[in-house]
């Protein structure tokens, strides 16, 4: 077998093996703001009125958490250096 | 953010598909797991907010590789930040055809494996890993084979 075809099967063979992290990548996407046009279909808001603030979008909220903000991936990952909330807004940042 | 690159590509799909792929990628060329994560998001944020341009690239995943790499490189270079390392399933040596393979191409210079992964995991063409890293398509080449020379008398040692 040539060493063209040994990498690409080794290599397929090792990123298959990397653990990914997956709900890791979605904060940083939705703080760029895209999600906020998801987030306002998903919602059927505008973004700004208080239902729409108060709600994580479904891919980031976790069962249970009583301010549905605190439970979200984005909260638990960039905890320590968030400036802004999860609909983008600096001075609305979920404290709990 | 959502508007359609000129392949009618909306962002939201292009990230559907591509951030694990892409981080898979980038962690074995930085051999940094960690790294790799907050460079992709990093990257990935970067193709968002200009994804009017980047979505009418041929490959915008290349885009997203390059900035990815470039970002991870300033981290470690100007922020000091810490080597890591590879974070695998469980046994997952068994599932590897040869892993003293894998180990030799960890030990490529980071240029070499950028080229390397682009060529023969992404499976981009010479042309395509040559846009994706802004580099001539004779430096891919270049690359590519004292890569392959490397790896090559790697193999023959064990032997």
């Amino acid at each position: 077998m040539s060493i063209e075809q040994q990498l690409r099967d080794n290599l397929s063979a090792a990123a298959e093996a990397l653990i990914v992290p997956e709900p890791k990548l979605t904060p940083k996407i939705a703080r760029a703001g895209w999600w906020r046009s998801w987030s306002r279909h998903r919602h059927g808001g505008s973004g700004s009125g208080a239902g729409a603030r108060d709600t994580c979008p479904p891919s980031l909220a976790r069962p249970g958490c009583p301010h549905r903000l605190s439970g979200c991936h984005w909260f638990d990952r960039r905890r320590s250096n968030l400036t802004t909330n999860h609909h983008g807004d600096v001075d609305d940042v979920c404290k709990t | 953010m959502s508007e359609a690159g000129h392949l009618g590509v909306s962002f939201e799909t292009f990230y559907g598909v591509n951030p694990v792929r892409i981080f898979r990628a980038i962690a074995l060329v930085l051999g940094n797991s960690d790294l790799a994560l907050d460079a992709t998001e990093e990257a990935m944020t970067r193709a968002a907010e200009r994804w009017h341009d980047v979505g009418r690239y041929d490959n915008p995943s290349g885009w997203v590789y390059r900035v990815a790499l470039n970002w991870a490189r300033t981290q470690l270079r100007r922020f000091a930040r810490e080597r890591g390392a590879l974070e695998f399933e469980p046994g997952y040596e068994e599932s590897l055809p040869d892993p003293d393979l894998i180990d030799a191409v960890l030990g490529l210079p980071t240029d070499y494996r950028a080229v390397i992964v682009a060529r023969f995991l992404l499976d981009w063409s010479v042309e395509d890993t040559a846009r994706a890293l802004e580099i001539p398509e004779g430096t891919v080449k270049t690359r590519t084979h004292r890569a392959l020379k490397r790896l090559r008398k790697v193999i023959e040692e064990r032997r």
